[in-house]
């Protein structure tokens, strides 16, 4: 898969919804997520829960605090995510 | 299986629709007519959409959600393009399908300064769609499946799957509800719904772009019992759109089997007349009623002048107005229906 993945952490909003959260120092808010984002699977059993993200070449905008990973990585920690 | 409700908006505003249908608001909302403000072609006869502010959440009658818990949900959106609209990321929902028993949802969100959606799936964001211009109309559809423990979802635009089909563990559901919402600047910004379309099973062409257009009455048929317009002297003409609880046909001295039946043949007219165009399919006709001031049990029924179908029996009570509806996804007699066809709408009385 194209792109760049990415490990962030959750943010729950007031009514419940689950994205990806940022941290610019001041705690975990709601990120701002570009077009073309994917969720490749959101880690629930993980502590603290994870997403594991997919951003589009065009739309690689990264929220502060997102870790990026490479392919391998995603792979090793979430055998068959990437397919193939 | 297939549509199991729609609605048209008229020229009504929330107050009237929730002591009508029975459509739930938060704040509130008015209707929206004008060749940019609804989603329409040519030849149509005068529509309107529902204007929402962010703040504002309108709730669908409980008919919106199929009993299969599983279908799509389908509704043309546009932002008016006068509005200093700020997209924003914070709670507002475009559209949302909520479980009843957790609770939990299948939904749109904006997506932020971007003009995408978010799209969501057991309240887990998925993915975020292409970014798009809605200051021009956009047919959203949700294909969604709340019915078994593994949930499914998928977004399309246009017609076209803005999203992957996505899963998520969950619980089965049985019964919930869907909402819209306004997007963008809880003080400036207003967002146009144009109609909605339900279905009950993912397997219908829910994407695909359709028009929900309101079909009046244009002469009365056959009553049984006596019924008295409380203006004037013809049924259909107290029976219109818009919704308006202050005209009626009133039969004060109801008995099971009584009803009131209007047409809209008159002078050959036919849902081609009707429509302003003819169209290359009808996918669906539903009569809605709204009743109150006799306890009693009613129901809806739509003809095609040699059959009926029925709506279900529907409690209506003393004080209040209570609604009941009648689909028809083909004709009554069989077979689909064409545009030459003129829908028969009736009200009956079951038992009092």
């Amino acid at each position: 898969m194209a792109g760049s993945f990415y490990y962030a952490d959750s943010f729950t909003n007031e009514e419940g919804l689950i994205s990806p959260a940022k941290d610019e120092g001041n705690g975990l808010e709601e990120a701002d997520i570009p077009p073309r984002y994917k969720t490749l699977i959101y880690d629930r059993e993980r502590t603290p829960p994870r997403f594991v993200i997919a951003l589009h070449p065009d739309y690689d905008h990264p929220a502060p605090g997102w870790e990026k990973v490479t392919g391998k990585q995603v792979q090793a920690d979430y055998p068959g995510v990437l397919g193939g | 299986m297939a549509i199991n409700w729609h609605w048209a908006f008229g020229d009504e505003d929330g107050t009237i629709l929730t002591s009508g249908p029975g459509f739930g608001f938060s704040s509130a909302v008015g209707a929206f007519t004008g060749s940019d403000n609804s989603y329409t072609y040519i030849g149509s006869p005068a529509r309107y959409s529902l204007g929402l502010t962010s703040t504002g959440v309108v709730t669908f009658p409980a008919a919106a959600f199929p009993s299969t818990a599983k279908g799509w949900v389908a509704a043309p959106v546009k932002r008016i393009s006068s509005a200093d609209l700020a997209f924003s990321s914070t709670i507002y929902n475009i559209l949302r399908i909520n479980g009843a028993g957790t609770g939990r949802t299948i939904g749109v969100r904006p997506g932020g300064d971007s003009k995408s959606l978010r799209f969501y799936v057991d309240n887990v964001l998925k993915e975020t769609t292409a970014p798009y211009d809605w200051d021009e109309w956009h047919y959203l559809s949700v294909q969604f499946d709340m019915s078994t423990a593994t949930w499914s979802g998928q977004l399309f635009i246009d017609g076209l799957a803005a999203t992957a089909a996505y899963t998520d563990a969950s619980s089965a559901e049985v019964s919930g509800s869907i909402q819209m919402q306004g997007m963008g600047s809880p003080v400036t910004g207003d967002w146009l719904i144009g109609q909605i379309i339900c279905y009950d099973d993912t397997a219908d062409a829910g994407e695909l772009p359709r028009f929900c257009t309101r079909v009046e009455a244009n002469v009365d048929g056959t009553n049984v019992g006596t019924w008295t317009p409380s203006v004037g002297v013809d049924d259909y003409a107290v029976l219109e759109s818009p919704i308006d609880t202050s005209t009626y046909t009133q039969n004060a001295a109801p008995s099971a089997s009584d009803r009131v039946q209007t047409l809209t043949n008159n002078g050959g007219a036919n849902l081609a007349t009707a429509l302003g165009t003819t169209p290359t399919v009808v996918d669906s006709v539903l009569n809605h009623s709204f009743s109150g001031g006799q306890v009693l049990t009613a129901k809806a029924l739509v003809g095609d002048g040699v059959a009926e179908t029925s709506g279900a029996n529907t409690p209506i009570g003393g004080a209040g107005t209570y609604y009941a509806y009648a689909l028809a996804n083909t004709k009554p007699s069989g077979g689909a229906w064409g545009s030459t066809d003129a829908p028969e709408l009736v009200y009956e009385i079951v038992s009092t």
